[in-house]
């Protein structure tokens, strides 16, 4: 409570510290060398890089800068202190759940995570996404964010948005960094450091290593907690939402010329957060990735260019299980491999054309009982082995019919092949489990996407666009519980978005406005049903209704110097397309009028102040999500509470050094947030009524 | 890392009291500007870099001085989305002269500056701006495609993932601007038939 004291009078003191003028970025890039000038890159989320305001869709960008100055430790905090309409909460399983537009389902297989454009999920559905809650940030560049689908340039996954993360290289981020940070209440050492070297034009190297171990803290006794887990953290001293044994994060981001290598390695050991530890709950996960991304981009001519990449990429995901009654501990999982191939040609050729078209072919695996990196592995009873290819065709022409009017088409086939599934099958005769190997066979899926963009005048834009995106079944959906749903296939969404920006103008003011009307078909992880029995579900089969999300997102920052204020609300509730009222969806209420799992509205600030000359940054960052009211469910009455969430942060730099110390939750008053309709907070999806505060020390060159 | 570093630097019992002198001392330490990591940046700041940048490449005859020795104008014609980039630079000085900006939006008006920058919007009046500035000692810069190949100087020009430039040679050879072997190195180079 003193520390909290402390920290709010701090902040209040400085705030009124008076203005000094402040170095801008445009003064930092007029720094630059010509060569290094030309080397800048304009934010890029299609096959061409443009700027974010001709880009279809609603796309929010997050730079390294205001990575560092967020009051946040992790992705998933970013996502959910900062991003318009996106919304974190937590699955009994697997930690953090992602949410946009309405969608919080089960698991994070609808959404695609990225790394550099390439795809960084994991496909055997458990909803597991690496690095999400990882508070290790400190090889990231930039991230791109985007609500909407865009299959076109990315394939399977798109449904519920995506998010891509783009690493530090050596010219951008030259010389060495170090950081660490402690954490007061959930006792978190952290230490990063990296190192960025530039030996001439487009030749760089960045490497980067991060570690770090918290203790996590006690589950609350409020919001119902202890009463239905049955499990006292007092008696049993268990925690939620630690790294009790050193995660570990390393990159190394390789530039030379057209050629670029990316290796990165995420350890993640946590506990998952529910503190139930019977035969079914778990207990800790264990996680291992690895990315390994070669890419070649041949420049035939002015204006046309081959881009080659062979990305690798490897996964682990081993689940320990601590059984209380008799203190023992096993250890199970299996490991996933993805190996693809993807060529894509950019043509500027054709006046007024920009076009890419291009390919990609993928052959992944998921072993059951085998690990890669991760050891341990004592419970060998589920094997359960899946070999899949996937492939696809794309197109895309951006058409520049007058300087203030573009147009763009692409069109995108993929394709499938699931060429074995080994199950385990109980054999009467030798009263024995045996392998039995089916063959799900292939599916194809077709896409596209259009786009307008008119420029109305310097200051003010509309994009429309029409974009579909898919997702294929993965294999959670294809074999649950000793059930094969031969007949699932990719399901889809239609998305129709109208955006209106203004830029900047003289006054530093800019905002952004979308709508959207998202239609999603033959759903797999939601059902529309004619009665409430969602839970006792069939095997996997996709939904026969069609139901909607309707909604938007609105930004608006102002921006002096460095110096700024940035609001964002977003607002989204379902509609029921089906000609039968009855039909229920199931992760809306009875009446569809609202979502069960995601708030109407979502209200995010950031404001961001210098001081010294920009060698002190005060944030103040705030959070709001409106409360559930469906009176159905048994979880309405913990989840029956606005959510208000007050962050801030100050940093003061000087010469190399900087200090920085922030406070999470500052107001003790995180009631847990709404959620997918199991995910109650007996089960993880916690609130907790304690501040949390860091500080961290670093070094930059 | 040193646990036991971190206990000792905060302590337990004072660890507010001391939190709170570690960050006094440093408010109060005289500091110098840090260095900052450039980070990716949006087409039009890069594009005011640049503006500001290329003066260090071009040298102006002494004549383009006469009428105002001490301020260096750079004049933005049309609507534009700099917004207040150039804000910092107002006042501060280039080869001993002050930078001044100017907004403007009539053609008559630019006649005393250096550097003009023609934003997209007028490309319908290209033809009345180049009679007006006639071979007038101004580095004209423009933002629309085609624009070099009109007889713009520098006409910014979007790459793949970055903003370049491209000079016209004989634009510039009708003027007495110099402009760096350096500067055209990394231009794509228009000539006009």
């Amino acid at each position: 409570m003193r520390l909290r004291v402390f920290f709010i009078q701090i902040i209040f003191l400085l705030f009124f510290i008076q203005l000094v003028q402040a170095q801008t970025k445009v003064e930092k890039l007029a720094k630059l060398s010509l060569e290094e000038l030309m080397q800048v890159k304009v934010s890029s989320t299609g096959f061409f890089a443009m700027p974010v305001e001709r880009s279809p869709g609603f796309i929010k960008i997050v730079s390294n800068k205001e990575i560092n100055n967020l009051p946040v430790n992790s992705l998933s905090d970013i996502f959910d202190f900062y991003l318009p309409g996106v919304h974190l909460s937590n699955t009994f399983y697997e930690g953090v759940l992602y949410s946009v537009r309405g969608m919080t389902i089960p698991q994070n297989s609808t959404t695609l995570f990225m790394i550099n454009g390439y795809n960084f999920n994991r496909a055997t559905g458990n909803g597991i996404n690496s690095g999400l809650m990882l508070p290790l940030l400190g090889d990231i560049d930039q991230i791109e964010v985007i609500n909407g689908p865009c299959s076109i340039v990315h394939g399977s996954g798109s449904i519920n948005g995506f998010v891509n993360i783009i690493p530090k290289n050596g010219s951008n981020y030259p010389d060495s960094f170090y950081e660490i940070t402690y954490g007061f209440k959930d006792k978190l050492y952290k230490f990063e450091t990296g190192y960025g070297y530039s030996y001439g034009l487009n030749k760089d190297i960045f490497i980067y290593n991060g570690f770090v171990k918290s203790n996590g803290f006690k589950p609350e006794y409020n919001f119902g907690y202890v009463s239905n887990s049955g499990y006292d953290p007092d008696v049993y001293d268990k925690k939620v939402r630690g790294f009790p044994e050193p995660s570990l994060k390393w990159s190394l981001i390789w530039n030379h010329n057209d050629f670029s290598f990316k290796l990165l390695f995420n350890r993640e050991k946590y506990y998952i957060n529910t503190l139930n530890t019977g035969s079914f709950f778990d207990d800790m996960s264990d996680h291992a990735s690895m990315a390994v991304i070669p890419e070649y981009n041949y420049i035939i001519n002015d204006y046309e260019d081959i881009k080659f990449s062979i990305p690798v990429m490897f996964f682990d995901n081993g689940i320990e299980n601590y059984n209380i009654s008799n203190s023992t501990t096993t250890k199970y999982g299996g490991s996933e491999n993805h190996i693809e191939s993807k060529i894509i040609l950019r043509t500027t050729r054709f006046n007024n054309n920009s076009i890419a078209l291009g390919g990609f072919v993928g052959f992944r695996n998921f072993k059951d009982d085998e690990f890669i990196f991760l050891n341990n592995l004592n419970n060998k009873n589920t094997y359960l082995d899946t070999y899949w290819n996937e492939s696809g065709l794309f197109f895309e022409n951006i058409i520049e019919l007058m300087p203030e009017l573009s147009f763009s088409f692409g069109m995108r086939y993929d394709r499938i092949d699931y060429k074995k599934i080994k199950i385990p099958v109980f054999d009467p005769q030798s009263n024995a489990i045996k392998e039995k190997i089916i063959v799900p066979g292939s599916r194809n899926i077709s896409t596209s996407r259009f786009a307008l963009f008119y420029t109305l005048d310097e200051l003010n834009n509309f994009k429309f666009s029409f974009q579909e995106g898919f997702h294929h079944p993965e294999l959670s959906n294809l074999y649950f519980l000793g059930f094969l749903s031969n007949e699932l296939k990719a399901e889809k969404i239609e998305s129709f978005e109208l955006n209106y920006q203004h830029k900047p103008d003289k006054y530093g003011l800019s905002f952004d406005i979308n709508l959207y009307y998202n239609i999603f078909k033959d759903s797999i992880l939601v059902e529309t049903k004619t009665n409430n029995a969602f839970l006792n579900r069939d095997p996997f089969s996709n939904s026969q209704d069609d139901f909607s999300s309707t909604g938007g997102e609105f930004s608006i920052e102002f921006k002096s110097n460095e110096d700024s204020i940035y609001f964002t609300y977003g607002y989204s509730i379902p509609v029921n397309l089906s000609e039968n009222d009855n039909i229920k969806i199931s992760i809306a209420n009875n009446d569809c009028s609202k979502w069960s799992g995601y708030p109407t509205h979502i209200i995010k600030s950031n404001i961001v102040k210098n001081f010294f000359n920009n060698r002190l940054t005060m944030v103040l960052n705030f959070l709001y999500n409106s409360p559930f009211d469906v009176e159905t469910s048994s979880s309405s009455n913990i989840y029956d509470h606005n959510r208000i969430i007050t962050n801030i942060m100050a940093k003061y730099t000087f010469t190399n050094f900087y200090i920085k110390a922030f406070g999470k939750n500052i107001f003790s008053c995180d009631v847990p947030p709404v959620s997918y309709i199991n995910d109650f907070p007996w089960m993880g999806n916690l609130g907790t009524d304690e501040s949390y505060f860091y500080i961290g020390i670093g070094w930059e060159k | 890392m040193n646990h036991t570093f971190i206990l000792v630097l905060v302590g337990k019992n004072n660890m507010n009291k001391k939190i709170f002198f570690i960050i006094l001392l440093i408010l109060f330490i005289k500091t110098i500007q840090a260095e900052i990591n450039i980070e990716t940046a949006s087409e039009q700041e890069i594009k005011a870099a640049f503006i500001i940048k290329f003066t260090h490449f071009v040298k102006w005859p002494k004549k383009a001085f006469y009428s105002n020795k001490d301020e260096f104008i750079i004049a933005i014609l049309g609507k534009h989305s700099f917004g207040n980039l150039f804000d910092p630079f107002i006042g501060k000085r280039i080869f001993g002269k002050r930078i001044s900006i100017v907004e403007i939006s009539n053609i008559d008006k630019f006649e005393h500056a250096h550097i003009l920058y023609i934003g997209p919007g007028e490309k319908n009046n290209f033809s009345k701006i180049f009679n007006k500035i006639n071979n007038k000692n101004i580095l004209t810069i423009g933002d629309t495609k085609g624009f070099a190949h009109m007889g713009c100087i520098i006409n910014f020009i979007q790459k793949k993932e970055n903003i370049g430039f491209e000079i016209n040679i004989d634009a510039i050879n009708k003027t007495n601007l110099k402009i760096s072997s350096e500067l055209l190195r990394l231009a794509r180079i228009i000539q006009e038939k």
